[in-house]
């Protein structure tokens, strides 16, 4: 009876010893000098201005100070007291909750169906990648103006088609229980990035699976449920995942159709538009209290990393990766 | 570590090295750009040509000093960057409303004795109290647009409506009129009888002032808001009764947002709106695309009958930390003086009748330069409602008002302008949104003060 012996292997060096040590190789040096530019990028403008807002979270830093003309002054927690103070935080955060509710699925689902036609779409497949791709690479400003032309509840292409089809258009820039929704579709409709994503991840899809299922006489619904869902979930789960923490920061076509100075002008501070985003923007740049804004970009923070902490929990019972133990 | 791995890293020591030296020498060059007799100018980039003409006029008056007008307006947050690198500039010009809060704040230097009473006297009383706070003048006012009622005389015609009656003296008859100037088609609005403008700042300002005389939206030291006075909840209400009955908010603000405001087929054009009051640039857009427009201008009025109007426009100020402080309060005098206004408008009159196009004068802060505009150089080009329309604006400039200047100002006005929304999306009344409007203002005065 053959009898099966474990192999003990050496330990190897310490973690730091073990790094220290690849230095002796060419290509660790030439690793990090590509890596270079990006870490250098990275301390200077990300890490770095992120804890200076840490620490002027906890300030009185203001325009007073900027301008060289007061000393900062440390004010404890009393900016973030002053959040749970501020009733425009919960309306903000409500505002940009329902927006990121609506825009996320909305976008996947939209994205997936196109996918899944372009995967179809044969010879043509480049030409239409591109169509829907062209939205993804208009500019938020430009979308921004474009959202008061298209949704305009008297001349706007939306509701004429709507009106095609015997169904009377909302005052969708106007009413302000339809604002958020007429966002969110224009974000849906630039879903380009998301689509690429998806379509790339159904490519992956190995043929032999679905013929699989086919000789076991699964249905259409049954191989995309059971096959296709499962086999893209993680680019789905990374989808969902960038999308929410764009939804969370959405700014720059609320802020041009709805409160940008010479903007068109479709009610101008309408509150039904006021994003987080926004308002953290007006608080630092508007009302030059970039210490409130500070506390409010770091709550901003938080909810992001909560939000994204569930995500990645959840998403255990749903996201299979091939190869994986589970 | 080899010989080659020690080249490595003094490469790699050498790119930082560099990098952070070409940072700080960028840094410290912008730090001390502003030499003597150079001056630097902030939000009075390359503009039009009335813009450029006064500049060539400011800059030969001063003849030693080398000036620096990068391109861009006046932006928040590329000011707040150069102050904070050091990188302060020597001259500002910003919207008005925006100088309360810098000057409460200390960033803005004091110019009384840089404009003395003599001088004062050039400009706008309404204008001047914009640009004053605690008692100190911060700098000179620039431009003024005074408003004044824009009416569509062949709406008028045909709804037969007197020009009389397009009128803002009566409320009774105001209402009156707007419901016989309104036009329906097919259950959307193709003619606003007559928009009062309310959910713009300035224009609820000019509405509370039409109420109660004496009332403004914050009192004149700017410490205290004055969002729900009773003069302020009549005139939101009563404007919001003027929308209601032309089809309510939705309907109306869906309809104006179709307008082509600025272009030939502008809604005066094409038969959109009655009459409205609007600043007195709009003159000089209407007669550039549509000179053959059926307007005619008339004082917005109170309920006395007498003529009220409100400013809007730019200041010009000086930051603490400017290095040339002397060039930047000659220059600042020299670019809104009675002759570089003269000068600037001589030469665009000349400009447009050589290209066949019109002139309808400047509205500045300088009253002394807009009479002698309109008495010495503008001319008919045979389009009377011009002729009239420039007459009225150029008269308007003398009962205007402004917002005095308040540390609070940018979140009174945002705080108005939601409270404003709320009442026409019919979230709440006039008195609870104003009253909350006053709640959020009174706040923010008392924490910027």
């Amino acid at each position: 009876m053959a009898s099966v012996q474990a192999v003990k292997t050496a330990p190897g060096p310490p973690g730091a010893r073990r790094w220290l040590s690849g230095f002796r190789e060419r290509e660790t040096w030439v690793a990090y000098a590509f890596l270079f530019p990006w870490i250098f990028g990275f301390l200077v403008l990300t890490l770095g201005p992120m804890l200076f807002s840490l620490y002027y979270s906890f300030t009185d830093y203001g325009i007073q100070q900027i301008a060289g003309v007061e000393q900062t002054h440390t004010v404890g927690l009393e900016n973030y007291r002053q959040l749970l103070d501020d009733p425009k935080i919960a309306l903000t955060l409500k505002n940009t909750f329902i927006y990121t509710v609506m825009m996320v699925p909305g976008t996947i689902v939209v994205a997936l169906g196109l996918a899944l036609l372009l995967k179809r779409a044969g010879r043509f497949a480049g030409f239409f990648r591109t169509i829907f791709y062209l939205p993804q690479i208009t500019p938020p400003v430009a979308v921004g103006v474009l959202v008061l032309y298209l949704f305009n509840g008297q001349i706007g292409i939306v509701n004429k088609g709507l009106s095609l089809i015997g169904i009377q258009g909302p005052y969708w820039t106007a009413d302000p229980s339809w604002i958020k929704p007429t966002l969110a579709i224009m974000d849906v409709w630039a879903c380009g990035g998301t689509m690429v994503i998806l379509l790339a991840a159904l490519y992956g899809v190995p043929q032999h699976l679905y013929e699989a299922a086919a000789m076991d006489g699964a249905s259409a619904w049954r191989r995309f449920k059971d096959v296709t869902l499962p086999m893209i979930s993680p680019a789905l789960f990374f989808c969902f995942i960038i999308l929410t923490i764009a939804a969370l920061n959405s700014f720059a076509q609320a802020y041009t159709a709805f409160f940008g100075t010479g903007s068109a002008g479709a009610g101008q501070g309408n509150e039904a538009a006021l994003f987080y985003a926004i308002y953290l923007f007006q608080q630092a740049f508007r009302y030059f209290d970039m210490g409130f804004a500070s506390a409010m970009a770091w709550l901003l923070f938080a909810i992001t990393m909560v939000v994204t902490l569930v995500n990645v929990l959840v998403s255990r019972r749903f996201v299979f990766y091939q190869g994986s133990a589970r | 570590m080899s010989r080659h791995h020690k080249r490595l890293l003094a490469l790699l020591v050498l790119v930082v090295t560099a990098s952070a030296a070409v940072i700080t020498g960028t840094a410290v060059a912008h730090t001390h750009r502003a030499a003597a007799g150079t001056l630097n100018i902030y939000g009075f980039g390359p503009g039009d040509d009335v813009q450029e003409n006064r500049a060539a006029y400011a800059a030969s008056q001063l003849p030693n000093t080398k000036v620096n007008r990068p391109p861009g307006d006046f932006a928040d947050q590329v000011f707040l960057t150069r102050l904070a690198s050091g990188d302060v500039p020597d001259l500002v010009r910003m919207d008005r409303p925006r100088i309360g809060t810098y000057a409460a704040k200390g960033v803005l230097q004091q110019m009384d004795s840089c404009v003395p009473a003599d001088v004062r006297k050039t400009y706008r009383v309404g204008a001047l109290r914009a640009l004053t706070y605690a008692g100190h003048l911060y700098g000179v006012p620039e431009f003024t647009q005074p408003v004044t009622l824009v009416v569509n005389q062949s709406a008028l015609r045909a709804a037969g409506v007197p020009l009389t009656d397009a009128s803002t003296t009566d409320k009774a008859k105001l209402l009156a009129t707007t419901r016989k100037l309104v036009k329906l088609s097919g259950g959307n609005l193709t003619r606003i009888g007559f928009d009062p403008k309310i959910d713009s700042f300035i224009f609820f300002m000019l509405w509370v002032k039409w109420f109660g005389n004496q009332y403004n939206v914050v009192s004149a030291d700017g410490l205290h808001a004055q969002l729900n006075t009773p003069q302020a909840i009549q005139a939101l209400t009563y404007a919001v009764q003027l929308i209601n009955a032309q089809g309510g908010w939705k309907k109306f603000l869906t309809f104006r947002d179709t307008w082509d405001i600025f272009g030939a087929g502008n809604p005066f054009v094409k038969d959109q709106v009655g009459f409205t009051p609007l600043e007195s640039f709009f003159y000089n857009s209407f007669s550039n695309n549509s000179p053959n427009v059926d307007i005619v201008a008339k004082f917005f009025t109170n309920r006395r009958g007498g003529p009220i109007s409100v400013f809007s426009g730019n200041g010009w100020v000086v930051p603490k930390g400017a290095k040339n402080v002397a060039d930047a309060c000659a220059y600042m005098k020299a670019v809104t003086s009675t002759q570089a206004w003269l000068t600037a408008a001589k030469k665009r009159y000349d400009a447009r009748k050589f290209t066949g196009r019109t002139f309808t004068g400047l509205y500045t802060a300088n009253a002394a330069a807009d009479q002698k505009i309109f008495e010495d150089i503008y001319q008919s080009f045979g389009h009377p409602q011009f002729d009239k329309a420039v007459q009225v604006a150029v008269q308007a400039g003398r009962y205007g008002f402004e917002m005095p200047v308040s540390p609070g100002g940018a979140q009174l006005v945002d705080a108005a302008n939601a409270a404003i929304q709320r009442v026409l999306n019919g979230q709440q009344t006039p008195t609870q949104a104003l009253n909350q409007a006053q709640r959020e203002a009174q706040a923010a005065i008392d924490k910027n003060k």
